[in-house]
């Protein structure tokens, strides 16, 4: 049996290297080198792409990412933390659907998401609010789901009892909710972000040609053929969402949504 | 120093009636406990007084003040619950200056007043804990002086010692009862422990199923039930004393 149970990990181990830790290993190498034909790993290697990220056109992509990402990740946790709060503390009728339609954006494909954006805003069209929506609307299932998870945990009782002594619901809601529910907007925010910043399915049907991104730009210089140059944005993107990761899991005995 | 009354009070939930047609006066400076099994609707009462709730019918009054529509951050009712519900992420001093801060007390009178309570509630020396590093008997006590310390027209006390062990809670039950009579507060104790009721009360008020059933003074209620269910109910005690009268304890 103890035999079996290694041949178990081991299968899970290999598996998981092949499937999530090579293809990054892979992407690395080929930001690192000038050529790689058919060899197995690359004979020469040079900065060369890196150096070219420093173009306008890339710095250019980065500023964008930071803003669009940056503002559609503090609408979502405002907007979540606002809604989580209505629905731990707050009686009315609809909660239910309300949760539904916070977690809705998840389960319409997103192709979808960007054409109704598109109909309904062609104003916005290269600006970067078009794309700041598109992004909040990705995002904001995950947000919604941390925070509320962290936040309907916190004992009603201490609601009540701050309320009792006389605090005004503002008090309560910046001295008492939010400092119980910072585990979780941090979650939400760095997990937010990195979804927000490798967001390609919305990005691609809403960028306009001063408002476009870095995974946009990925995603064109691979279609150019540009392998490498794409591999080096592509390494920058994985630094960024790896830490994301680490905050996420360093906060993830006190999340669990 | 306040009287409460609650006046032909009933609360509904969805299709359970929680509280029928409640009538009690509560004497200015009186001890009452309110007894019941779980489920007889004791801690309705206790949200209904505090505020948290707003009674279907009847109207509730602190002394002939109508505070029925009063909402809860304006009534200054003091509360305890069972698991003490002391803020997690600030330490004890902090706890117990919020009411106070609600209250724009100075940074002085703030700390004058805590050092005033910690030391009435014997838990000096404690101020810059956090809850977690409290035993269940301290925070019980910081609770209390988080409570108490606004000076809050009335006390309310939601199974305050049922998370501690048997003999804290013999030894708090009676402090809690001096610290009243000193203070004078008008107090509403909830419990669905008997003992606990007879020992510390001034009155009895005896709830099954949302209806208030007898109130009195706990020897009467004790020897004078005036209805099957406070006879069963009380008689636990009974049987109780006669396990131990045969055990040769008492």
């Amino acid at each position: 049996m103890k035999f079996l149970k290694t041949i178990q990990l081991s299968f899970v181990s290999i598996s998981m290297f092949f499937i999530i830790i090579f293809p990054f290993i892979v992407v690395l190498l080929l930001s690192l080198t000038p050529r790689w034909g058919y060899e197995v790993i690359p004979t020469s290697y040079s900065l060369k792409w890196w150096a070219m990220l420093l173009q306008p056109k890339f710095l250019r992509a980065a500023i964008n990412t930071g803003i669009i990402s940056g503002s559609a990740v503090a609408l979502s946790i405002a907007f979540s933390t606002y809604v989580s709060y209505l629905l731990t503390f707050r009686q009315f009728r609809g909660k239910e659907t309300l949760f539904l339609l916070m977690m809705s954006p998840m389960y319409v494909a997103s192709v979808v998401i960007a054409l109704g954006l598109l109909i309904m805003f062609p104003l916005l069209r290269n600006t970067p609010w078009i794309l700041i929506i598109g992004h909040f609307l990705v995002v904001t299932p995950v947000t919604f789901r941390l925070i509320y998870g962290v936040m309907r945990k916190i004992d009603q009782n201490l609601f009540e009892a701050a309320e009792s002594l006389g605090a005004s619901r503002w008090t309560i809601a910046t001295d008492i909710i939010l400092p119980l529910t910072k585990s979780g907007i941090i979650a939400g925010a760095a997990l937010a972000l990195g979804l927000s910043m490798s967001e390609l399915g919305i990005t691609i049907l809403l960028y306009g040609p001063s408002w476009y991104t870095l995974s946009v730009l990925i995603y064109t210089e691979s279609q150019w053929g540009s392998i490498g140059l794409a591999a080096a944005m592509g390494t920058v993107l994985i630094a960024i969402a790896s830490a994301a990761i680490i905050i996420v899991h360093r906060l993830g005995a006190e999340v669990t949504a | 120093m306040t009287s409460v009354t609650l006046d032909h009070v009933s609360k509904s939930f969805s299709r359970v009636q929680a509280v029928k047609d409640l009538s009690i006066k509560i004497k200015n400076g009186e001890f009452l406990t309110i007894l019941g099994p779980s489920g007889c609707g004791k801690t309705t009462t206790l949200r209904l007084i505090l505020g948290t709730l707003r009674p279907d019918e009847g109207n509730i009054y602190f002394d002939d003040e109508l505070m029925t529509d009063v909402p809860v951050y304006k009534r200054n009712v003091g509360i305890v619950y069972q698991n003490y519900a002391l803020f997690p992420h600030i330490t004890a001093y902090e706890n117990v200056a919020f009411g106070l801060k609600a209250r724009n007390f100075s940074k002085q009178e703030i700390d004058g007043k805590i050092k005033q309570f910690f030391k009435l509630l014997q838990i000096e020396g404690l101020e810059k804990r956090y809850p977690r590093e409290l035993s269940g008997g301290q925070q019980q006590r910081v609770a209390l002086a988080r409570a108490l310390v606004v000076e809050p027209r009335l006390l309310l006390l939601d199974e305050p010692l049922s998370n501690l062990d048997a003999r804290l809670r013999a030894s708090l039950r009676h402090e809690l009862r001096r610290f009243q009579k000193w203070l004078g507060t008008t107090t509403i104790y909830v419990t669905h422990d008997q003992e606990e009721a007879l020992v510390i009360s001034d009155r009895i008020a005896i709830m099954n199923n949302g209806q208030l059933i007898q109130v009195g003074k706990p020897l009467d209620i004790y020897f004078h039930p005036k209805h099957p269910f406070v006879a069963e109910f009380m008689g636990v005690i009974k049987e109780r004393l006669k396990d131990l009268t045969s055990l040769g304890v008492t």
